[in-house]
């Protein structure tokens, strides 16, 4: 698939798809298939879900687009404050079919960098996949030639190593002039700030090639960098210190019996605090099974929890909560007597990962037990852990970066799903301290995506963030006085054009 | 005389990789095995997709399934030194059976296969029939070939 069509228009119809690629002079790459792979959708997932993208509004978010995006001086309604004239960048699953194909997990399509650029009156958005060595060669040959994290292709390859199938779609790391595009399952994968060409994956340390390195680092207030990885057949758990030229300072890997899969950790002042929810990879599954399908849930483990002093990798504490999963963690921080205090985003069980995140591939939506945004209180050294579920809807949390490790008291999350569609309808700020929640609600044509928290001088700050309007069938960006966040944005954009469902981003 | 070849023991612990490629680097035997067998047969290798054009190319040979797995001994090695893109070798007067080899390319020239913390290998290997494990080596039957007659076969590192 060429990639240089700027402005293309958005629809993953298979023969839009083949329009765009015989413009692009690709077509020969077609007529290696067979013709019952190019007229038949051989498991029906893309059939299921161009049906969908007819009588579904919300498939919206789940098309394909079909090459590299751009639009410039893009007017602004209102007015960007100073503090959010910068760029935000942000990471997503967005090659989602491929060859007739279509994944069978959110979390397979390759991953596609938006760039979007804020001036007070304009925008201007750049989309660009990411040209990871999985994306050169399956666009090449035009299939899937990998059996990949959520979706195991027959007459596809085994992974050789985490990287064969590192998708780089998750999240971003601006460090030392580079821009990383994040997976959690393997190396982080080095763009141009500038152009957003793919540089390569980045090698932190010889001994640290292709290693896991997870797509939820934390930046501590002074810019040290930590994070982890994965390594799940070894029982190993890889930790990062990263300084604030972008240097590795440390790195090892700690064995972890029955080290489950660890998406998001968080980070105090003086320690690494893991949620480790109960879901183990049985390798033997893994020989006939999709990487996530190898994991099995135990709930009997509980969800273990692992304190690590930051300098000192050997002083750890285990301590269990009750159990359940979680994707995300809004922050950690500890009192003068070493009592952390943290908010995660908890549901019962995996259901999302296992069902709901493959099912809307194929136009369906099942709807799970929703995260709750959930307060946890641990005692490492009395071996004490408690935790209260707290009656919010809560789903991508941010706080204020400079805060992170200290005590926060606002967190940034989307809200209010509904029982009709994936996703979430508004924007809320919570205060857990009081459990009070301001939001503002885009409604029930709108995906809410990820919002951040921008400071700004002594001010309370703004928060900036991207939603996906189904009716008018594009993206929107917006911004919000945070302690205004009711009142709707000052300033809001509109592309010309809706992206895929994103992830995870970061303004600088 | 067939021979037999003895661990290396500054090889690395892989957790990830098959002892059997470790133990290539005490492989120090040329692939002349005399035999006086009328039957015996020849095999050459063309191994591919090497990861630059220095360094060098071990090669082990097995003959069972144990061997194979276990840190064990292979039946034969060859260490050949990379000058261009492709590197070629022959295992002489074998006996028609079953055998497995096991293949990497030491481009940073420190006799043995770099694994990173995991045990992942960070330098190009493969095995016999392009043989590919889950999260570690392939079994035996998965990389063993059949030799009845003077074969010659292509392996392909990645």
């Amino acid at each position: 698939m060429k990639h240089n069509l700027s402005n293309a228009p958005i629809n993953s119809s298979r023969r839009d798809l083949l329009r765009l690629l015989g413009l692009a002079g690709a077509s020969s790459l077609l007529a290696g298939l067979p013709c019952s792979a190019q007229a038949n959708l051989a498991d029906g997932w893309q059939g299921q879900f161009d049906a969908a993208l007819k009588t579904e509004a919300w498939a919206l978010g789940y098309r394909t687009p079909t090459g590299d995006l751009s639009a410039s001086k893009i007017p602004v309604r209102g007015r960007f404050p100073a503090a959010v004239q910068g760029v935000l960048f942000r990471n997503g699953p967005a090659l989602h079919d491929l060859g007739g194909e279509r994944n069978h997990h959110q979390f397979d399509g390759d991953g596609m960098i938006q760039r979007f650029i804020l001036s007070g009156d304009t925008l201007s958005h750049t989309g660009k996949y990411i040209r990871t060595s999985k994306y050169l060669a399956e666009t090449q040959a035009q299939r899937r030639l990998y059996k990949a994290f959520g979706t195991d292709w027959p007459n596809a390859q085994k992974p050789l190593s985490p990287d064969s199938i590192n998708v780089a779609n998750t999240s971003v790391l601006p460090v030392a002039g580079e821009l990383l595009a994040l997976w959690e399952g393997g190396s982080a994968t080095r763009l141009d700030l500038n152009t957003l060409e793919t540089k390569g994956i980045k090698t932190w340390r010889d001994d640290l090639a292709g290693l896991p390195f997870s797509a939820h680092p934390k930046v501590d207030p002074d810019g040290t960098i930590w994070n982890f990885g994965v390594g799940s057949g070894q029982g190993l758990l890889v930790l990062y210190q990263i300084g604030t030229d972008g240097q590795l300072r440390r790195a090892e890997a700690i064995p972890v019996p029955d080290v489950p899969m660890i998406h998001d950790f968080a980070v105090t002042d003086k320690h690494l605090v893991f949620l480790m929810p109960p879901l183990v990879m049985d390798r033997q599954r893994f020989e006939t099974m999709s990487f996530l399908d190898a994991h099995v849930w135990r709930p009997e483990l509980g969800m273990r929890v692992l304190v690590i002093d930051k300098n000192d990798w050997s002083l750890r504490y285990n301590l269990t909560l009750p159990t359940g999963f979680l994707f995300h963690l809004s922050n950690a921080w500890e009192d003068e007597a070493g009592v952390i205090r943290l908010d995660y985003v908890r549901s019962d069980d995996p259901t999302i990962l296992f069902q709901t995140t493959r099912d809307v591939m194929r136009g369906q939506y099942l709807r799970a037990h929703e995260p709750k945004l959930t307060s946890v209180t641990l005692d490492p050294k009395r071996g004490m852990a408690t935790q209260e579920i707290l009656p919010i809807d809560a789903e991508f949390p941010r706080i204020n970066a400079r805060l992170t490790g200290l005590r926060h008291r606002y967190v940034i999350h989307a809200t209010q799903p509904i029982p009709q569609r994936p996703g979430y309808t508004a924007i809320a700020r919570t205060d857990v301290e009081t459990g009070h929640s301001d939001r503002y609600i885009y409604g029930t044509d709108h995906f809410a995506e990820e919002h951040i928290y921008i400071p700004d001088g002594s001010s309370p700050g703004w928060i900036l963030g991207t939603a996906l309007d189904l009716k008018q069938r594009n993206t929107v960006i917006s911004c919000f006085a945070a302690d205004r966040l009711a009142a709707g944005p000052v300033a809001q954009a509109t592309l010309p054009y809706a992206l895929p469902l994103g992830l995870h981003g970061q303004f600088i | 005389m067939q021979a037999t070849t003895p661990v290396d023991s500054n090889t690395p612990n892989s957790r990830f990789f098959p002892p059997a490629a470790q133990c290539l680097a005490g492989l120090m035997l040329l692939g002349l095995l005399a035999t006086g067998s009328a039957q015996a047969v020849d095999l050459n290798l063309s191994i591919r997709n090497l990861g630059s054009d220095k360094g060098t190319v071990y090669v082990a040979l097995y003959d069972s399934a144990d061997s194979f797995k276990s840190r064990g001994k292979g039946l034969a090695g060859q260490y050949i030194p990379v000058y261009g893109s492709t590197v070629t070798a022959t295992f002489r007067g074998l006996q028609p059976g079953r055998y497995a080899l096991s293949v990497f390319h030491d481009e940073h020239g420190n006799g043995k296969l770099d694994t990173n913390l995991l045990g992942l290998p960070t330098e190009p290997y493969g095995f016999s029939r392009d043989a590919v494990g889950t999260m570690g080596p392939p079994t035996f039957d998965a990389a063993a070939i059949d030799l009845k007659e003077d074969s010659s076969i292509v392996i392909n590192l990645h």
